[in-house]
């Protein structure tokens, strides 16, 4: 494509992301002959969950914990493997079913130019994104992601900051501020949402699942040893506030109720120069939806999820589906879900039967399933006061960060068109979700705005339609540069 | 329960809305009825051209055919009148401006044709003139160095396509227009002088079934003129002709025209918030249902030769365009007649039954809206618009019993 | 103030790159986010209206750590920091403001 008319890339199994599922569903397919193409935007695979160090770049004892374990080992049997046609720091934007058993074109976005590959079959596991706070300054300098923060520890050892408040109702956010304590930061305070009883509620659970749920057990761990440094830990309170003028100076936090309101009388002020939001995951379902497979939502396991069979076949024609895109459950269920979906694309280009696929998937299935019960332990645990946005913004609060559309000239817009009952419409009008982010950073916030105030059913606005390319390309690179 | 109205509007696009603002506004009582949401389809997804030099689809065709489109240009005339006067007569900011267009040409057979067109817009008298390369590139400096020569039109320009048919549809309301979303037409017939529809809307609790009788309907249903006619047993030669756009990332003020070019398909223009928007015609093509058969309602798929195609004419032109993000393909449906000249005015076989749109519907929208309200009102139009009027196509309605 | 961390990691030598028209030191192959936040940048751009933005994701969906890279005669190219690797003699404008 960098050379207008030149023929695609053919390829057996393109996987459209490099991070567990993608990886161990590359592992299977290349054991059993196909030929595999990974394509990941990031310099080496190992998806967010293993953010690695840039090459070159030597890290004694890197990510030890158990959370990290079956992760490791998997990269470690795939990340040096000759036989697979590695695409990284290279962005699938478009994909494109060729219709009647031809396969499907994906483009990519490289620091070559946009290229095309062809494949006989594709394998979407592009993990997800962090869900956004709408509150006043989230757009201030210094309030990150808390997996932002994660990852520059991570992979950049980096410490992104001087002095951390974390805030969220996501556990993770207990493992980030210990990570950033041991990596020598000030971590000022940790405010979850959930009111203290929902930490009884924790204790609930079976303590069998509890203790085999690794991520809990690491947040619990990370909890233990914050308090032993001293470090606040709120139950009931939120982030309402970034204060600072060209960065963050502060943090205002205050104690919130069950539906998200703050109590602002008792907010008392953090200083600090980074804020990390943490209320879990949204599914990065663009690239499906864009190419028409059927999605569902749930608030609970991550947005618009990849409706698929038993298989991990998505509603279109050889587009098969992994990992989070399916419903947020985890690097360890991830894994389980990859090896069957490469299973099902397998069978699709006929280099397993059915019956070797099924007996291989058995005992996959069995432990995902097991996987999946424990996911949803922490999905419960993890959800956010439905309505606290809502209550957080003020008038000035960017409802769209991209577009710069206030949350005062949002809502003036839909109270002046009232015949405006859906997302897209309500993009359309005020240009909120046609930025560069392309939506993924408002989109959930405008539908569920429009749906307040219209006192419409949650979801009822539908989803924002997703076009090509799902994320900007430079328009040189896409013609073909001539430098 | 059946309710009366002076006339029944078919669809929300900038021509239903326009008519509907005009309708009530002289009192009259009326019901616009929408399938969707309001201008969701080509009247707010179109890319806001206001072009008025003979374009690409017109002249492609050679000398005898392109002297049968300029028929079109009365109406354009008409036009830059209407949108010079729509942000007053609205009160509403619609990002209309009209800073001049420039037609591009790139080879010596572009040339020619460009100065063919401009002998045909004299004739018509249409404001044109020709500028050689340099003297396009002195009043476009970002035009790049392939530009050999260029038609200008200074009353062409662009608005906000987002803006304009919600706009109309909120000042209509003011003045008591009834509108119905998310409803379909499944029944037109006539009895007596009166006609009677039956129409379907679509909520949460299913489908709410109505009647309504009107001394008039307007067809203002775009890609969907065809299929509402039908349901009148009328034929409308008016086609569904799926097409794509681009565009790119808010940057600095780049383009201060619109450009469209002789020969080849494009269109481009820089919008008022920053973003450049790219088409000029490319063709994407109907979706597939399950069954692998044409679904000619979803929404259609972008093709990809058709992107490259389209972005790499943008950059030859306005080579500057490379360093911009592209953004967004998106795609819709708009309405082509047989012969590319609008369809306005009265259905001979059908008192009562107007017809208004199927060609450059964005740009002639409010002026279409204008006379076809007119036409209904008082029996006239302003101006003559006996050219597009659908009696031209009356043959393929003599098989019809369309009479009722 | 962010920092490198130093304790079980070791990189290749340092190279320069120039930021604002000061030279900076930061480690090949680190993306661009990391060098910047560690020369104490955290406006990397600023909207129409001028308000300061910085990196919010850090794995390339928000758009939010645009700055421009300088290479060759041509105009600055916007890229996002935190995708962006670090190469020897790299030339980065911050705190552009965005048009129109």
């Amino acid at each position: 494509m960098t050379s207008p008319g030149a023929p695609a890339a053919v390829t057996g199994l393109a996987i459209v992301g490099g991070g567990p599922a993608g990886m161990a569903a590359a592992r299977l397919a290349v054991d059993h002959g196909a030929d595999v193409t990974v394509i990941d935007e990031q310099p080496r695979v190992g998806g967010q969950i293993l953010r690695q160090p840039p090459r070159g770049v030597e890290v004694t004892d890197w990510l030890p914990g158990a959370v990290y374990r079956n992760v490791r080992r998997t990269l470690a049997e795939i990340e040096n493997d000759p036989s697979v046609d590695w695409r990284l720091r290279s962005s699938a934007v478009a994909l494109l079913p060729q219709g009647n058993g031809h396969g499907v074109e994906l483009w990519l976005d490289t620091p070559e130019g946009l290229q095309a590959v062809h494949a006989q079959t594709v394998l979407l596991a592009p993990g997800c994104h962090e869900q956004p706070l709408h509150f006043p300054g989230w757009t201030l300098p210094g309030v990150m992601g808390a997996g932002a923060l994660q990852s520059f520890v991570k992979s950049q050892q980096l410490v992104p900051g001087r002095r951390f408040v974390l805030s969220g109702s996501h556990p993770l956010q207990l493992v980030v501020a210990e990570q950033l304590l041991r990596a020598g930061a000030e971590i000022a305070a940790v405010a979850f949402t959930q009111r203290p009883w929902a930490g009884l509620r924790l204790l609930a659970t079976p303590m069998v699942a509890l203790r085999a749920h690794r991520q809990l057990s690491a947040a619990a761990a990370a909890m233990w040893h914050l308090r032993a440094a001293g470090v606040p830990v709120l139950f009931g309170h939120s982030v309402v506030r970034a204060r600072g003028e060209e960065s963050v100076s502060a943090a205002v936090v205050a104690p919130v109720d069950a539906d998200g309101h703050p109590d602002l009388r008792r907010a008392r002020e953090f200083e600090c120069d980074r804020i990390g939001v943490c209320h879990g995951f949204r599914v990065s379902s663009e690239l499906a939806r864009q190419a028409g497979a059927r999605v569902a939502w749930s608030t609970r396991r991550g947005g618009w999820l990849v409706a698929h069979d038993a298989w991990y076949r998505s509603s279109v024609d050889r587009l098969h589906v992994a990992g989070e895109i399916t419903g947020m459950a985890g690097a360890d269920a991830a894994l389980e879900e990859g090896r069957i979906a490469a299973l099902g694309a397998l069978r699709q280009i006929g280099a397993i039967d059915a019956a070797g696929a099924e007996a291989l998937a058995g005992p996959v299935r069995r432990r995902l399933a097991r996987l999946h019960r424990f996911a949803d332990v922490l999905t419960r645990l993890s959800a956010p006061p439905g309505n606290l946005a809502a209550h957080l913004a003020d008038d000035e609060t960017l409802l769209c960060r991209c577009e710069n559309v206030s949350v005062a000239s949002f809502d003036r817009a839909v109270d002046d068109n009232a015949f405006i009952v859906t997302a897209d419409a309500a993009k359309l009008l005020t240009r909120a979700g046609m930025g560069l982010c392309q939506g993924r950073l408002c989109g959930e916030q405008v539908a569920r705005r429009l749906e307040r105030r219209r006192g419409l059913a949650t979801g009822a606005a539908g989803a924002l339609h997703v076009n090509l390319p799902v994320r900007p390309v430079r328009l040189g690179a896409a013609v073909g540069d001539e430098d | 329960m059946t309710s009366r109205h002076d006339v029944v509007i078919v669809g929300g696009g900038i021509v239903g809305c326009g008519a509907a603002f005009h309708l009530t506004r002289a009192g009259a009582k009326v019901l616009l009825v929408e399938q969707g949401d309001p201008n969701r389809r080509a009247s707010g997804q179109n890319a806001g051209s206001m072009h008025f030099q003979l374009e690409h689809r017109l002249l492609e065709h050679g000398g005898e055919r392109s002297a049968e489109f300029a028929q079109i240009i009365p109406l354009s005339l008409a036009a830059m009148e209407d949108w010079r006067g729509l942000e007053a007569l609205l009160a509403a900011d619609l990002e209309v401006v009209m800073h001049g267009g420039l037609m591009v040409a790139e080879s010596d057979d572009d040339v020619a044709l460009l100065e063919f067109k401009h002998a045909i817009e004299s004739k018509w008298a249409l404001p044109t003139s020709l500028l050689t390369g340099d003297e396009a590139r002195r009043q476009a400096t970002y035009l790049g160095p392939r530009v050999r020569a260029a038609g200008w039109c200074e009353h062409e320009g662009h608005a906000n396509p987002r803006l304009v048919g919600p706009a109309y549809l909120r000042a209509a309301l003011e003045q008591g227009l009834e509108l119905a979303t998310h409803t379909e037409v499944r029944g037109l017939e006539r009895r007596g002088d009166e006609w009677h529809l039956r129409l379907a809307t679509l909520d949460d609790a299913g489908h709410r079934v109505q009647e309504v009788t009107t001394r008039n309907v307007l067809n203002a249903a775009g890609a969907w003129m065809a299929e509402v006619a039908r349901l009148a047993h009328l034929h409308l030669p008016v086609f569904a002709v799926p097409l794509q756009m681009n565009v790119t990332a808010r940057s600095a003020p780049l383009i201060g025209h619109l450009v469209q070019h002789v020969s080849r398909r494009l269109s481009i223009k820089q919008v008022h918030d920053g973003n450049v928007l790219i088409g000029g015609g490319w063709p994407a093509r109907f979706a597939r249902d399950r069954d692998g058969g044409v679904d000619f309602a979803a929404r259609p798929l972008p093709v990809a030769a058709h992107v490259r195609g389209n972005l790499g004419v943008a950059a030859d032109v306005i080579p500057a365009v490379r360093e911009l993000s592209w953004l967004r393909t998106w795609t819709g449906t708009v309405a082509v007649t047989s012969d590319q000249l609008p369809l306005l005015g009265e259905v001979p076989e059908a008192p009562g039954f107007f017809v208004a749109g199927g060609g450059s519907t964005f740009t002639l929208g409010p002026t279409c809206a204008r006379l076809i309200s007119r036409l209904i009102l008082e029996g006239r139009s302003p101006l003559p618009i006996d050219l597009y009027s659908p009696a031209r196509f009356s043959h393929i309605n003599g098989f019809m019993a369309s009479a009722g | 103030m962010s920092m490198r961390i130093e304790h079980n990691v070791s990189r290749p030598p340092p190279v320069q790159i120039t930021v604002d028209g000061a030279e900076v030191e930061a480690t090949p192959g680190e993306m661009l986010a990391t060098a910047l936040l560690a020369a104490s940048r955290t406006v990397f751009w600023r909207d129409a209206s001028g308000r300061a933005r910085g990196p919010f994701c850090n794995m390339g969906v928000c758009f939010d750590c645009l700055v421009e890279v300088h290479a060759g005669g041509g105009q600055p190219r916007r890229v996002r920091a935190c995708l962006t690797p670090v190469v020897a003699g790299m030339v980065v404008t911050t705190g552009a403001v965005e048009g129109p």
